[in-house]
């Protein structure tokens, strides 16, 4: 009796996250297979270069939000019109591969995942 | 109208019976023009100082192999003797991949290197068997496998000989892969530059060991579809009888539609025991052409045409985007400059002027000095995207093999674009090159770092690259050592950065050189160019650069100036 307790409840816990992970990387899917704007980081050197392309939203992007697996994101204002955004010396002292996501935040407040891209820094 | 019926299709089966008669009449058409004695004498004149190089060279280095096998008789496996040894070995046979020392059962027990599960110790089989009797009939003698795919994928063949124990006993076999590319391309690329020639290389058996294009390596000159032309087949025939001579064919020629005549000569070489190679030398490369090209896109262009298909290949289909990009007639197309996409395993995606290569996986694929382009393409995708060097042919100038730039950028995580230009000012499109020895001898620099790290460790190479007259220095190469956090151990060329973190150092191109050479130590070791401030004028130069990790957390590598 206490046995098949356990199984179900560890049944019910597998299939609880299951489902999490599975509707987190659905919205992800979701929110990036048609972004707002379309954006490209890169790497150069000790920077990260974000090139801004198109999107139905360009013009309400206020800021984007630079997220380095392992480390603090960092937000930078976009100017009206800008083709890229600089961030300077954000990857000194990262090697190996890190997942990156740059997040875009529009004047009505939202936040919106734009792109995720697995980065090799070496 | 029943006869006006048979006069159409009488009519019509006697065009047919005219047309196939006329291209029966054209494929036969091209006939053999015979060759002076003057072209053969100039043509043996030049091949065979290559063939005895090339003996000289494979006696070398089985009599390496040999001496170190003596060696290692009745030397137990955990004694730090055996890898050093093999170490050794690696260094002194600088167009070897590894060297391994396998038990009776071919089951690898000591390696110089162990990049993947299928290099693992006590679980790695050898990929050829060879009884006792085989390694005694032999002799001194090493034993030459066929061409084939060796550990980790690379391929070549090998060397084997015997390894016996303190009584005697036979114990074993050390082995050394052979990069075929490497022993090769360089001689080509002197054939090339100095005679107008150009090599390739078959076992006695038909398969192709070397040729400058690399889709030909390995497919069986008998038996290949490819192959069967009347005039080629017996030529082919002639080569696998005879150890020598001399011969003509129709084969295609770099536009792989038309049919043109090839003169070859040939002579044997014996690598060692059980195997023949035919070395030939063929005529068939095209001058260059002076013609210049219409003027050349701007890196900037470049770069803006590779992100106009970025953006097209975000905001639609994978399907679509490749479509387009295939489109000989599309958008995509601009002068000299198309979109070519590959998925990061190095599989063809696009490639709109060969479409027979789409589906064709290229990651071996190397330009005459050794770099792996899609591998590098690769990493630079992974970096977000790029610039990235390499040498290809150009069709502009037939074909001949021309420095380009290329910007690639990744799609998504499973596959990548790019286009490239070609760079006429730099010295590798200008008929310059990389002699065969200036890159052995970087192998050998930086192998030999390698080999004196473990035996007097990594200080020391420290201190002999930083010392002009040390026993290390090899004239007109820059030994460096870095490491995995891009701190410059000691730099020849530029001694100041020495303790410096260069991973933030980019040049022109935005290129960081130092994460290039991390991650390309990282993953095995081989060749890249790079763009570098040469002192004292600190003036942009190409260099070649060669590397290879000497531990999980340090690099070595060396580098030559081009031109």
């Amino acid at each position: 009796m206490v046995i098949s307790l356990v199984i179900t409840v560890i049944l019910i816990l597998v299939a609880s996250l299951g489902g999490l992970l599975f509707g987190a990387s659905y919205i992800l899917d979701q929110s990036l297979s048609d972004p707002d704007v379309l954006v490209h980081p890169s790497l150069s050197g000790n920077d990260i270069v974000v090139t801004i392309y198109e999107g139905r939203r360009l013009s309400e992007l206020m800021q984007l939000s630079l997220e380095i697996e392992g480390y603090a994101p960092v937000v930078k204002d976009v100017p009206s019109g800008a083709k890229e955004i600089v961030y300077s010396s954000v990857a000194v002292q990262i090697t190996g591969t890190r997942n990156v996501g740059v997040r875009g935040i529009f004047t009505d407040g939202s936040v919106k995942l734009l792109k995720v891209l697995v980065l090799k820094f070496t | 109208m029943i006869r006006y019926l048979k006069i159409v299709i009488t009519g019509l089966l006697l065009v047919l019976i005219c047309t196939s008669g006329c291209i029966i009449f054209a494929e036969n058409s091209t006939e053999l023009k015979p060759v002076s004695a003057e072209q053969i004498n100039r043509m043996d004149a030049a091949l065979y100082p290559l063939t005895y190089l090339i003996t000289k060279d494979m006696e070398h280095a089985c009599s390496l192999v040999g001496k170190t096998a003596r060696e290692l008789d009745g030397v137990p496996t955990d004694d730090p003797a055996v890898e050093l040894a093999l170490m050794k070995l690696r260094r002194d046979i600088p167009f070897s991949f590894e060297a391994g020392l396998f038990d009776k059962n071919d089951t690898l027990i000591a390696s110089t290197e162990d990049r993947g599960k299928t290099m693992e110790i006590g679980v790695g089989k050898a990929t050829h068997h060879y009884t006792e009797e085989e390694l005694k009939a032999a002799g001194p003698a090493c034993i030459v496998s066929g061409y084939s795919t060796l550990f980790h994928g690379d391929k070549g063949f090998t060397f084997t000989t015997a390894v016996y124990d303190a009584q005697g006993n036979y114990n074993g076999t050390l082995r050394v892969g052979i990069d075929t590319w490497s022993l090769f391309s360089g001689i080509n690329q002197f054939l090339r530059n100095e005679y107008g020639y150009t090599l390739w290389v078959t076992q006695n058996d038909g398969v192709v060991i070397y040729d400058q294009d690399t889709t030909e390596i390995g497919r069986n000159l008998i038996t290949d579809e490819l192959y069967q032309t009347s005039s080629l087949q017996d030529t082919v025939q002639t080569i696998c009888e005879d150890q020598s001579g001399n011969a003509s064919y129709l084969f295609y020629d770099v536009t792989w539609v038309d049919l043109s005549q090839i003169n070859v000569v040939w002579d044997t070489v014996y690598p060692g025991y059980g195997m023949e190679w035919r070395i030939v030398l063929t005529d068939n490369v095209p001058a260059k052409t002076e013609t210049e090209t219409t003027t050349t896109p701007t890196t900037e262009e470049l770069k803006s045409f590779v992100e106009k298909a970025y953006v097209y290949a975000q905001t639609h289909t994978k399907e679509e985007a490749l479509h387009a990009f295939n489109d000989k007639n599309g958008e995509f197309i601009n002068g000299e400059l198309y979109i070519f996409a590959y998925s990061m395993e190095g599989d063809v995606l696009s490639i709109p002027y060969q479409p027979g290569l789409i589906g064709v996986n290229r990651w071996i694929r190397e330009d005459p000095n050794g770099i792996k382009i899609q591998q590098r393409m690769i990493a630079r995708a992974q970096q977000g995207g790029g610039y990235v060097n390499y040498m290809t042919a150009n069709p502009e100038h037939q074909y001949a093999q021309e420095f380009k730039l290329s910007y690639v950028m990744p799609v998504d995580d499973t596959w990548f674009i790019g286009a490239g230009i070609y760079v006429q000012e730099n010295p590798l499109s200008q008929n310059h090159y990389v002699t065969w020895t200036k890159r052995q001898d970087l192998t050998y620099q930086v192998r030999n770092m390698q080999y004196l790290a473990k035996t007097e460790g990594i200080p020391a190479v420290v201190a002999m690259i930083n010392d002009p007259s040390s026993d290390l220095q090899i004239e007109g190469l820059y030994p460096f050592s870095v490491t995995e956090n891009g701190i410059h151990l000691a730099d020849a060329l530029n001694p100041e950065l020495a303790g410096t973190n260069q991973l933030g150092m980019t040049n022109s191109l935005g290129m960081s050189i130092v994460r290039e050479v991390i991650s390309l130590a990282q993953a095995g070791g081989g060749w890249m160019y790079g763009l570098l401030e040469i002192p004292p004028a600190n003036e942009e130069q190409y260099v070649l650069i060669y590397v290879e990790p000497i531990d999980a957390a340090t690099y070595a590598g060396s580098l030559i100036i081009l031109g």
